[in-house]
């Protein structure tokens, strides 16, 4: 009667409202959909592309990049990977981006659309992580420079830092153009 | 990987291996009718074309070490490829030739490998078409020629 009444809760109330406000959390937490994306950081800004365009992400710290005489800038060359010859783009000259005079690359991520596969050159891969979708927005916020923009799909906070989350499907485009 | 007197089986072929600006590379034998030094007025022989005129090596080949032609097998008259120090020709099978995707290349360069192997040692080998390189080079003649005309 009292709570009724009142609003307060018991002590033994109380434990069973914060259990069920615990229960709902998870039920929310296990329907809402989430999005696999594979950080990776070039001049110092974070961007990510989406896990499931991602086939793996190769250590170029010990390969060699074979170039091809007759390509275009922002293709760097070959690499054998497992006896499969693939190739390796720089996103630096193919997004229009400064390069970082100082700067390494210590990855490739392979990114895949269909039959065709490419290695991207970053960085670094900084982590894999499963974001909410809620946590998605429109890349609009982010300062980046029209080229960019159009091959950013969304964006998202990881760490308290932006990432742009790039559209794999016109990154490939823009490279087979 | 071994090259052979008798040359190659059916499923094998072979290719003559080397290296420019760091970057190995082959051609295929069957596209050689023979090998010898460059003449001396290449300038003036259009049949003769240098790899490096038609394909950018990004200021790759700086100097040359012993600049071979490589005379077309089968080609009308003194056609020839001049690549920098055949070092060696092996045998491939012919199954481990894979092609080298379009967007690798630019329009000018469009058609100049029939593909790339892996050798023994793991190192990427691009494998050359020397009838294509040196259709590009007429290609790329005319295209020059027409934009001198127009300009």
């Amino acid at each position: 009667m009292l709570e009724e009444t009142t609003g307060l809760l018991s002590k033994t109330r109380l434990y069973e409202w914060a259990k069920q406000r615990q229960e709902r959390k998870k039920t929310v937490d296990v329907q809402e959909g989430k999005i696999k994306l594979v950080l990776f950081s070039l001049a110092g800004s974070l961007f990510a592309f989406p896990g499931q365009q991602v086939r793996e992400v190769v250590e170029m710290a010990t390969r060699s990049i074979t170039l091809i005489p007759g390509s275009p800038e922002f293709v760097l060359g070959v690499i054998n990977l497992r006896g499969v010859i693939e190739s390796i783009v720089d996103p630096y000259a193919l997004l229009g981006m400064d390069k970082p005079v100082d700067t390494s690359q210590r990855h490739a991520v392979m990114v895949r659309q269909g039959d065709f596969c490419t290695g991207v050159s970053v960085d670094a891969v900084e982590d894999v992580v499963d974001i909410p979708l809620s946590d998605l927005h429109t890349a609009t916020a982010l300062p980046l420079h029209q080229t960019l923009q159009d091959l950013v799909s969304a964006s998202t906070q990881f760490r308290d830092r932006p990432v742009a989350i790039l559209d794999t499907t016109q990154l490939l485009q823009r490279i087979l153009q | 990987m071994n090259g052979t007197e008798d040359g190659p089986s059916p499923a094998q072929v072979d290719i003559l291996l080397f290296r420019m600006g760091g970057v190995a590379l082959g051609a295929v034998l069957q596209q050689i009718a023979y090998m010898a030094l460059p003449p001396s007025d290449q300038e003036g022989q259009t049949g003769v074309v240098s790899l490096v005129d038609v394909l950018d090596f990004r200021g790759a080949v700086t100097s040359w070490l012993a600049p071979k032609a490589l005379y077309l097998a089968g080609g009308a008259g003194q056609q020839a490829v001049v690549v920098d120090n055949p070092e060696e020709i092996v045998s491939i099978d012919l199954d481990e030739i894979q092609s080298l995707p379009d967007h690798l290349l630019t329009r000018a360069a469009r058609g100049a490998f029939l593909g790339a192997f892996v050798t023994a040692a793991g190192a990427p080998v691009l494998l050359l078409d020397l009838y294509a390189i040196h259709g590009l080079a007429g290609q790329n003649r005319h295209n020059a020629g027409q934009q001198g005309k127009s300009s």
